[in-house]
Order: structure tokens, then C-alpha cells, then sequence
């Protein structure tokens, strides 16, 4: 299978705390992938030598085989765990925003899911309600024809409606070639969706393998495993 | 593409200062309106006084208001929660300094062009505009006969440089301090640190380099009559924009470097 995401001795230190710890592992085109670990873990030091908002000590992190740089920030669709929404601007001015900068940004997609929500587009960020610019920013992110999808706790924090709502709009809104890596810790709620799961614990790798091989192998769930694994 | 970037940063600029510019015309065009009638009735004398200082209290704020937007604007969106969309857009750390920059800079001098036009708003009248024009042929004939035209037009020119120079490397200081202040576990506390660390350093690395300069000039060149007026603020001026480049430059690097290699988001 072709590899959209490839990690070689990924290494991240802050001073003298090791986050990340000689990571190598590589994530398949077309698959769902499960990003587990507890809180603390270094699942979003990871998501963000992927996005390139850090720059690892040591390592390398490649996507669709380019290094991480302005091209690989052209294919992947990020959505972090904080609101990065502007609030002064409208929610069609954040429409603006993404279909200026991002060339595979659907706009007609993003409406029509914005619409269904009663969420008016002359709306101020500021206005909406926590729920809603959560809504927005994950349609904002699942919008673009990315290749490579990084949800980073998209269902934290979440009541189970907007949680049913939110992974709806994960699954039927990204290309079936592309890739999704969703970094969480509510593992019940995403395990029927999951194909792969990368588990990291203290900076270092527990697992990188398929939903189907780990349950083999473990006759577990992927939640029982991981509170076996993450057994306090 | 680079386009857009500076589209959206003039966008978050302008949304605020716009309105007070279009609030600093309506307050002149008052005051203008005012002096047409009567000030020496205490009702049009007292709506005119606090007018004039409406006017000017929003006349002094606005040539901090720009200032001040740039560098909030420059920490909400590359430093606050807004700095996860910023820097997972496709470019450079290095282009949104730039852009912030630019922007910056363009939106004090229309600040500044924005208080002149008010001003003329006020004082506009038929003779005023003739005595101001007279004044003005008359001040530049002055100091094209003192200096040649072509001295002129460089010393002109020159201290434009300056000023703009001047500009791009005390906004560029603010990045920098900003850039290196990120890392505190207090971003503000650290950026108001690094800003005075990096004002000290200044000082004494400009207290050594001027010792090190005046050691290595030889003979007193203030007292060396053969030495012209005009060359001596040339070297002046020279000295002054060399040192706001590499003020500049290195101010830009270490926002740069900061931002791309160590950037520590919430």
C-alpha cells in the first residue's frame, strides 16, 4: 500500500523532557487511523511535527513523500484541539479565508453542511455558541479535498449528540483515497471507524498496526487493550 | 497567493482603523462646520471646545492605534489560538513577518496621512491653502539654493529611508521580543522581558560600537574645517541607517528562527 505518512527516528525534546522518542512508523494511504494514548503522551507533540508547527530534534516526518514544508501544509487538513477560529470575523468570512488559501477547499460543501445547521453565515464566530464553532471549524477542516485529514481530539468535551454529528461528518466527508489520523482517548466512541491504530505512550510507540491484527492477536477490543496497556 | 495574505492582514487592520479615520473626518468636518458660526456664544463655544478635544484626544490615540494593532494583531494571530490556522496555511514563518511588516508599516503612514487630511479638513480655506502652498515653494526654493537640487532630492530621500527603517525595525524589535517571549510559560510577562532584554543589549552593543567608532576615527572630524556640512550628516545619516538595517535584519531573523524552529502555541 502507498504511504502517505512516513516517520524515521522521530525524536522531540522539550529541554530536557522527551516528548517524542525515535519514532518510526508509516501510515497507509486510505485508512482511518485511531492516534491513542493518554493524556500526556506526545499524541499532539505528534500532530504538530505533522502539521509543522514544530520541528523535530531529531528524525524525519514525510508526507506523500515531501518533507514537511509549504507543500505538505497544501495537503493536509488540520484541526486542532483549541478554537482557532478568528472571533471578530464572520463565519463567511472564515469561508473567505479557507478558499483563498486552500485550492482543494469545497465552499459549496461547506455551505450546504453549514446550512443544515441553521448556522447563518453572517454570523459573527464570537456570536455562536462553543457547540457551534466547534461545528464550524470541523467543517471548515473536513471541507478541504485534503489527502491527508489530522483531527486532533475532535470529540473531546463534546456532548453525545454533537459527538454522533462531528463523526458523521468525519465519515462522509472525505475522499476514500484520502487518510484520517484522529487523536483521542474516548476510543469506544470511534473503534467501529478505526482500520489502524498508532498507540503511544510516554513518547514512545506501544503499537502501529491494524484494528484487525491487534484484535487477533490480543482477542481484545481496541478499548479493552488500551486499558490494559494504560492500566493506572 | 501571497496576495490573499496581505488582503486578510490589511482586512484585520483596517476593520478597526477605518472606522476611526472615518470617525476623525466626521469629528473635523464638525469642528470645520463649527467655526463658520458664532464661537463667541457660549452654546456654540462649548459644543466646539469639547469637539476640539474629542478631536484631539483621537488625533494623539490614532498615532498609537496603529502601533498597537499591528503588535496585537501580530501576537493574536501568530502566537494566540488564531496561530494554529496561521501557521497550517501554505507559507513561510518568514512571509507572515513580512506581511505583518508591510502592513504594518502602510497602516501607521495612512494613520499619519489620515491626521494631515483631518488637519486640512479644520484649517481648509481658500487662503490657507494659498499661504500653505506659498510657504511650501518657498521653504523648498530656500533649500534647493542652500544645497542644489540634486543635494536636495538626496537628503529628501534619505530621511524618508530613515524614517521608514526606523519603522520596520522598532515593529521588527516587537516581533522579536514577541517571537523570543513565546517560550515563557507567561507569553506577555516573557515578551515584555525579552523587549526590555533585547532595549539593553542594544544600548550597550550601540555604547560599544560608537566607543570602538570614535577610537578608530583618528582626528576629530567635527573640527576638521575641510570637512563639509553636507559630508558630515551624510556620514550621520548613513551611520543611522546601516545601524537601523542590522537592528532590522537581526530582529528579523530571530522572529524568524523563533517562530519557525521553537514555536510553543497554547
Amino acid at each position: 500500500m502507498e504511504k502517505i505518512l512516513e516517520c524515521n527516528g522521530l525524536t522531540k525534546k522539550y529541554g530536557n523532557n522527551l516528548a517524542l522518542n525515535n519514532l518510526n512508523l508509516s501510515v497507509s494511504k486510505g485508512r482511518i487511523v485511531g492516534l491513542l494514548g493518554p493524556n500526556g503522551s506526545g499524541k499532539t507533540t505528534f500532530i504538530k511535527l505533522i502539521t509543522g508547527l514544530l520541528t523535530p530534534t531529531f528524525g524525519d516526518i514525510a508526507i506523500d513523500g515531501m518533507p514537511i514544508g509549504v507543500d505538505t501544509k497544501k495537503i493536509v487538513s488540520y484541526l486542532p484541539d483549541h478554537n482557532f477560529l478568528a472571533p471578530w470575523r464572520s463565519v463567511k468570512g472564515m469561508l473567505d479565508y479557507f478558499a483563498d488559501f486552500y485550492a482543494d477547499f469545497d465552499r459549496s460543501r461547506a455551505e450546504q453542511m453549514l446550512t443544515s445547521l441553521n448556522i447563518d453565515l453572517k454570523s459573527k464566530i464570537k456570536t455562536l455558541s462553543k457547540g457551534n464553532q466547534e461545528k464550524v471549524s470541523l467543517i471548515l477542516t473536513m471541507s478541504r479535498r485534503a489527502k491527508l485529514y489530522v483531527l486532533d481530539e475532535p470529540i473531546a468535551a463534546v456532548d453525545p449528540a454533537t459527538r454522533d454529528y462531528i463523526l458523521r461528518t468525519i465519515l462522509t466527508n472525505y475522499d476514500s483515497d484520502a487518510t484520517i489520523i484522529i487523536s483521542t482517548h474516548l476510543i469506544s466512541d470511534i473503534e467501529t471507524i478505526l482500520n489502524d491504530v498508532i498507540m503511544i505512550n510516554t513518547g514512545n510507540l506501544v503499537v502501529a498496526d491494524s484494528v484487525e491484527n491487534i484484535k487477533e492477536y490480543t482477542g481484545k477490543t481496541i478499548d479493552e487493550y488500551f486499558r490494559e496497556v494504560f492500566r493506572c | 497567493m501571497l496576495r490573499k495574505l496581505y488582503k486578510h492582514e490589511f482586512i484585520a487592520l483596517y476593520r478597526i482603523l477605518l472606522p476611526l479615520y472615518a470617525v476623525l473626518f466626521g469629528l473635523s468636518g464638525l469642528l470645520k462646520l463649527l467655526s463658520l458660526f458664532d464661537t463667541s456664544k457660549f452654546a456654540v463655544s462649548l459644543i466646539f471646545n469639547l469637539i476640539s478635544t474629542l478631536t484631539i484626544i483621537l488625533a494623539i490615540g490614532l498615532m498609537f492605534a496603529g502601533f498597537v494593532l499591528v503588535i496585537v494583531n501580530f501576537y493574536k494571530s501568530l502566537l494566540g489560538k488564531q496561530g494554529y490556522l496561521t501557521f497550517s496555511l501554505p507559507f513561510k514563518a518568514s512571509a507572515h513577518i513580512i506581511c505583518k511588516l508591510i502592513c504594518g508599516v502602510i497602516s501607521m503612514i495612512t494613520g499619519v496621512l489620515a491626521e494631515i487630511l483631518a488637519l486640512f479638513i479644520i484649517l481648509y480655506d481658500n487662503s490657507f491653502i494659498k499661504n500653505l502652498l506659498s510657504e511650501l515653494k518657498c521653504s523648498f526654493i530656500a533649500l534647493k539654493n542652500h544645497f542644489g537640487l540634486g543635494k536636495f532630492i538626496l537628503i529628501s530621500a534619505e530621511i524618508l529611508f530613515i524614517i521608514i527603517f526606523s519603522l520596520c525595525a522598532n515593529l521588527l524589535m516587537f516581533f522579536a521580543s514577541m517571537s523570543l517571549g513565546q517560550l515563557f510559560k507567561n507569553k506577555i510577562l516573557g515578551s515584555v522581558v525579552s523587549y526590555f532584554g533585547i532595549y539593553a543589549a542594544i544600548q550597550i552593543i550601540g555604547i560599544i560600537f560608537a566607543i570602538v567608532l570614535a577610537a578608530t576615527s583618528g582626528e576629530d572630524i567635527f573640527s576638521d574645517s575641510s570637512v563639509s556640512l553636507f559630508a558630515l550628516s551624510q556620514g550621520f545619516i548613513i551611520y543611522i541607517l546601516v545601524i537601523e538595517i542590522i537592528e532590522g535584519a537581526a530582529f528579523f531573523f530571530t522572529s524568524n528562527h523563533f517562530l519557525s524552529k521553537k514555536l510553543n502555541l497554547e
